[in-house]
Parts: structure tokens; C-alpha cells; sequence
């Protein structure tokens, strides 16, 4: 009776962690999912020129996203990209719950998510190697892992160049990604 | 005894009284007594305007007829120049026109219809105004002693336009009122489409005119700009916009205020040729004296053909509100730590800054300074201009500054600092200067490519010209920095 407990038990345990990473997985495979569609959306003709392409059209890329936490700081969190905290605003669409999920995932999600070529479907991709980018003689564009929230229908995303910084949020529209609203720019 | 103490009452009181009279008149000088001359030589002046303006006769007409002969008053400004003001029978005598009178010549030389707006004689409470007839005010304007006057006065063309408004609190500038006036042809939807018997159209070209007030606040450095509203035309646009109604109500005159162009949405929706803004506020918070000067030179209403500074005041945003602030920051270092002169923050759209660092900027003259002020409002411009997903150019703002901007920066430099304009290269120079910063940078931080850079200088664009830029920063240097020594062509701050 004992030994069938036990069975029974560990059997039980080994489910709920299956679901349990399963599930994980099941929303990371969507995250990347969702995130193939924003930069279909972002490099598509009609918004290609955003993304700075080479006079052959090829977009360069480096090897992945960066994470909020290498510009954290404890005393002045992330000031030296100058974001704020994210407060509710009616402009930006923002209510608790999405505020509490976007400064949630600054400060906690150091992942590095990579770009893979097979992303993109209609233009040329170039992407960087770790060598060429820890080379300080080397520039390129930064992105930040875009952050999805409010089941899959908003997404917010950082680009840094150089001393500037743009981000803004995009809209989920009849599955479609589009552009909603600028968030902070900065340039100097 | 009696009877000798009330006649020295009376003689008391009689003396106070006539004290009292006379203190009031204050130094103006008054010629009470207007003979039939005066209405004839009014009169026959404005004959003269009808003349040459038949535009204006109707109006000038209502005013004739409006006039209240009976109570002209007049005043000395100058030993030369005698004000003649001949009251309206509107607004309780506090429209009027005035003339000005040239008493060597014997002739009026110039002519405009003044009002003393009652609701802003009294800001407060606590006004004590000594002026109180309106040839008072606008004596003491002239002469440029308000006497601890509260309230404003405002002017207007014999031909029904807007002029201006300054004013006042005891006695000091508070704020001055101008008009501006901006064009921009536009392709209107018709909605009465001409069909010839080939070809329909659907559209039509206007001139759209945009009249905005602009009023500087002397003690904050704001200035406010107010749409007012837009005018379809064919041949151009007046440079000022009509009495309003609500504040005279003479019915004559060119009133457009908010009429409509045909077929344009009246959101002024962006796209459309560049829309006008429908109200900016820009806010001076700069501490540092000579930057702060700088800053509000950019400002100033009359600086409105300055390239720059249109950008600034009248096509900086789409149509909605829109705020720029200025603030000092003197600690101002990139994210790696560098030391910059200037960055600019959209906080969202609309809400704009520039930060400026004084501690850096000082070592330069004051041309270089206005161009790092030149160079932060474009960031803002670009940003108010591309504010959809085509306006993520991140990388592209130094590099469009270079390509497409370094001649309106030169030209407005020049206007706002004449002692460049013999010396073209300099101001060119100057400006290669200002984007530098965004090429001499370790490749993660540089925003222009050496190459994009060298070929712009390297253009023919400026040699064919005879102007050699190939070392331009020999040429910069001559009016890069605040010592006149190094920079003799340079304005130093102390000038």
C-alpha cells in the first residue's frame, strides 16, 4: 500500500512539472512566435525604412536581443537609458495591471533571445557575430527584447544607437501587429 | 467767528480740491479745447488713407460715422509730435483712433485705432491705476512711462487688422501680442468636383493662411502661441487678421477668423503639407544668463523668417497641443559617461525638452552656442514631424541634419548673427562643427559615417561657390570659441 502511495505520488509530481515546463515552453513558442510577426511587421515595405537597410536592402542585425538589465542600476534603475518606470496613463493606453507586467519584466528578464534568419521572410539578413559585436570598434544597433503583455495584443520595444534610444509600443489588430505609440525618444 | 472759520473751511477745501485736479493731470499735457480745425485736418487725413487704400474705405467710413467729435483730446509726446485721439462710440469711449501729428510740419504722419480692453484694466484687485483717460495711456505708452498702469492696450490698422497688444502691471511689461501669419499650399478635396469631358479631379490646390497670436510673458520667457484659425486664398495671405467682433462691434472689415477651407478636414490631420499647430507653448528655464538670451533670441516673434526658428514657433508640430522646454543641465553626460552639450527628450508626443549644458557650452562663442540649441530643436522637429512607424530613424537624425539642414542652421545663424554673413565659410564651418560630435565618436556611439561626412564638405555644392571647406575646422575655430583672441569672428558672451 505504502510503495503504491509513493508510485502514485511521483507519478503525480512528474505531471504537474511536465505541465508545468511544458507550458513554459508552450509560451516562450509563442513569444518567439509573436515576435517573428512584429519584425515581419517592422521590415515590411511599407516600414522598411525604419530600419535603416543597406542600399541593397539588407537588414543587419546583431546575433540577439539585449536584455533592460545590463543598463540597471540599483540607485538609479535604468537612467542611463533614461525610461522611467511605467505609470498608468490613459495616452498610452496603460492600466495596473500592464504597468506592473512591463516594469516586471525589465527588472527580472535577462534572457538573451536569439535572431535567427529564418525570421524574415522577404529581406536580406545580415547578422552579427558576438566577435563583431564585443569589438568596441564595431557599431550596431541594439535591441531590446521586446515585451509582450496584455495576452499577446500589446508588445513594447526599446532600440538604442549609439547615445539614442527610441521605443514604443505596437497593437495586435485582427492578428495583425501594427504600430500604436511612440514612448520616450531621446537624442543627443 | 463762525462765520470766519467756514470761510477758511471752504477756502481749505477748495484749495485741496484744486490740488487734487491738478496732480491727476499728471505731465500730459492736454489741449481740451479742440477747435473745428482739428476734425477738419482728421478728417481730410483719412480721406487721404481711403485713397490709398479703397479696401479700407468702407471701414474707414464706419469709423467716420462712428466717431464722437465732441470728445477729442489731444497730447503732447515729444516737443515735435502731438497725439490726437478721437474716441469711438463703442466699448464706452475706450476705442478710439489715434493720430500722431508732426507739429514742425504741421501734418499727421501716422494713424492707428487703439482700445483699452476693460476686462484686463484690472489683473487684481489691488490696481491703482493714475492713468484713467485712454490719451493718457496711450501718451504714456509712447513715451514709454506706464506710471504704474495695470492693463493692456491693444492696435489695430485703419484697415481692420490686428496690430498688436502690450501689457501691462504696475506699470511694467508683462506680456506683448503679436500676429503671424503662415502659408502652405495645400491639395484640398473639392467637394464640388469640376469634370471637363475627359478627366475628373477631385482636388484643387489653395493657399491655406494660419494666423496664430504669439504673445512673449516677460517675466517666465514663455511665449504662447495661440491658433486662431485658417483662411482659404487664392493670391496670398494678409500679413495680420481683423478686428474681432466680440471686442468691437463694427460688422465692416475683413473678418476670417476660423472660416474654412474647402474640403480640408479642419483636424489639419498630418500629411496634409504640414499642419499647423493649434497651440505651442515653449517654456525658458535656462538659469545660465547668455544661454538663456540665446534661447529666447530663438523665440522672438520678429525672428519668424529665421529658418530655425519657424521650425521653432510655427511649424513644430501637427495639430494638436504642443510644449517645448528649455532646462539647464549641467551635469549632462551620454550613457557612457561622456560629457554633451545638449540632449532632447520626447516624453510623449507633444511634450518635448532640451537640455542644455552650460557648464560645456560656455567655453564657446555665442554662435556656437545657438547652433547646439539649433541642433536640439531639430531633434524635436523631427520627432513632432515623424511621429508614425516611418519616424523610427533613430540612426538617421545627425546624418538629415547634415544632408538636408546644415543651410537653413547656416542662414538662420547668419540671421540671428549679422557679423557672419561677410563670411560664409565660417557659418558653414561652424554648423560642420556642431555635427561632428556625431562623427569623432567610437564606432558604438557615432551617429554619421566619416564617409557621409567628408562627402558633404567635399561637395560641390559649396566649392562651386569658391568656398573651401577642406579644412573646416581651421575655419571653425575663428568663431568656435569665447575668447575673441582664438576666435575673432566669434561673439563672446560679455558682448
Amino acid at each position: 500500500m505504502k510503495y503504491i502511495f509513493k508510485i502514485i505520488f511521483t507519478f503525480c509530481l512528474l505531471s504537474i512539472c511536465h505541465k508545468s515546463f511544458s507550458q513554459n515552453s508552450k509560451n516562450v513558442s509563442r513569444e518567439i512566435q509573436e515576435i517573428k510577426l512584429i519584425f515581419k511587421y517592422l521590415t515590411n515595405e511599407n516600414t522598411s525604412t525604419s530600419f535603416n537597410l543597406t542600399l541593397d536592402d539588407t537588414l543587419t542585425l546583431p546575433p540577439y536581443f539585449t536584455s533592460y538589465r545590463k543598463y540597471y542600476d540599483e540607485k538609479t534603475k535604468f537612467k542611463s537609458i533614461d525610461l522611467p518606470d511605467f505609470v498608468r496613463s490613459k495616452y498610452f493606453n496603460l492600466n495596473k495591471f500592464d504597468c506592473e507586467k512591463l516594469n516586471s519584466a525589465m527588472l527580472k528578464d535577462t534572457s538573451r533571445l536569439f535572431f535567427h534568419k529564418s525570421w524574415f521572410t522577404k529581406n536580406k539578413i545580415m547578422i552579427l557575430s558576438d566577435l563583431i559585436i564585443n569589438n568596441d570598434k564595431n557599431g550596431y544597433t541594439e535591441y531590446i527584447k521586446p515585451i509582450i503583455f496584455r495576452n499577446y495584443t500589446r508588445c513594447f520595444i526599446t532600440i538604442l544607437h549609439g547615445g539614442d534610444l527610441e521605443s514604443f509600443f505596437l497593437k495586435k489588430r485582427n492578428n495583425q501587429w501594427t504600430f500604436d505609440k511612440f514612448y520616450i525618444r531621446t537624442a543627443e | 467767528m463762525k462765520k470766519s472759520f467756514l470761510t477758511s473751511l471752504i477756502g481749505v477745501i477748495t484749495l485741496i480740491i484744486l490740488v487734487a485736479v491738478s496732480c491727476n493731470r499728471k505731465d500730459v499735457s492736454n489741449f481740451n479745447t479742440v477747435d473745428n480745425s482739428t476734425k477738419e485736418l482728421v478728417l481730410s487725413y483719412l480721406n487721404q488713407q481711403k485713397i490709398l487704400d479703397p479696401k479700407a474705405s468702407i471701414f474707414i467710413d464706419t469709423l467716420v460715422s462712428k466717431s464722437d467729435w465732441g470728445h477729442i483730446t489731444q497730447s503732447l509726446v515729444s516737443d515735435d509730435v502731438k497725439l490726437i485721439y478721437v474716441p469711438l462710440i463703442y466699448n464706452r469711449n475706450r476705442t478710439g483712433i489715434t493720430f500722431m501729428y508732426n507739429n514742425i510740419t504741421q501734418e499727421i504722419y501716422y494713424s492707428l485705432i487703439t482700445e483699452i480692453p476693460r476686462n484686463n484694466t484690472n489683473i487684481n484687485n489691488k490696481t491703482n491705476n493714475t492713468l484713467i483717460r485712454p490719451i493718457d495711456v496711450i501718451t504714456s505708452f509712447y513715451k514709454n512711462k506706464m506710471n504704474g498702469y495695470t492693463g493692456s492696450l491693444r492696435a489695430f490698422s485703419l484697415s481692420n487688422n490686428f496690430l498688436w497688444e502690450f501689457g501691462y502691471e504696475y506699470g511694467k511689461r508683462k506680456f506683448e501680442k503679436w500676429i503671424k501669419t503662415s502659408s502652405s499650399n495645400r491639395t484640398a478635396n473639392n467637394p464640388f468636383p469640376v469634370k471637363s469631358s475627359s478627366v475628373s479631379s477631385n482636388s484643387n490646390t489653395s493657399i491655406v493662411c494660419s494666423d496664430y497670436y504669439f504673445i512673449t510673458w516677460y517675466e517666465s520667457g514663455k511665449i504662447t502661441s495661440e491658433y486662431i484659425g485658417t483662411t482659404c486664398v487664392t493670391e496670398g495671405c494678409p500679413a495680420t487678421l481683423g478686428l474681432r467682433q466680440d471686442s468691437l462691434s463694427i460688422n465692416q472689415g475683413t473678418l476670417k477668423i476660423n472660416s474654412t477651407c474647402g474640403g480640408i478636414p479642419e483636424d489639419g490631420s498630418p500629411g496634409g503639407g504640414g499642419a499647423a499647430p493649434e497651440y505651442i507653448e515653449i517654456t525658458n528655464n535656462i538659469k545660465d544668463s547668455c544661454l538663456k538670451a540665446l534661447v529666447t533670441l530663438l523665440q522672438n516673434p520678429d525672428r519668424l523668417d529665421n529658418a530655425i526658428a519657424k521650425i521653432l514657433l510655427n511649424v513644430f508640430g501637427t495639430n494638436d497641443k504642443i510644449n517645448l522646454t528649455f532646462t539647464e543641465k549641467n551635469d549632462l553626460v551620454n550613457k557612457w559617461g561622456i560629457p554633451i552639450n545638449g540632449y532632447s527628450k520626447e516624453h510623449k508626443y507633444g511634450s518635448y525638452e532640451v537640455f542644455l549644458n552650460s557648464s560645456e557650452l560656455n567655453q564657446y562663442s555665442k554662435e556656437r552656442q545657438t547652433l547646439t540649441i539649433m541642433h536640439e530643436i531639430l531633434h524635436n522637429y523631427f520627432w513632432a514631424r515623424y511621429n508614425n512607424i516611418n519616424g523610427l530613424q533613430i540612426n538617421n537624425h545627425h546624418t538629415n541634419m547634415l544632408e538636408n539642414y546644415i543651410e537653413f542652421m547656416a542662414s538662420s545663424l547668419e540671421d540671428l548673427f549679422p557679423n557672419l554673413k561677410s563670411n560664409h565659410d565660417v557659418t558653414l564651418a561652424l554648423c560642420f562643427d556642431d555635427l561632428y560630435g556625431s562623427v569623432d565618436l567610437p564606432e558604438p556611439y557615432k551617429t554619421i559615417d566619416r564617409s557621409v561626412f567628408n562627402s558633404v564638405i567635399n561637395s560641390n555644392k559649396y566649392s562651386k561657390f569658391g568656398l573651401n571647406l577642406s579644412n573646416w575646422q581651421g575655419i571653425a575655430d575663428k568663431a568656435k570659441w569665447q575668447s575673441e583672441r582664438l576666435s575673432p569672428l566669434g561673439t563672446a558672451c560679455s558682448n
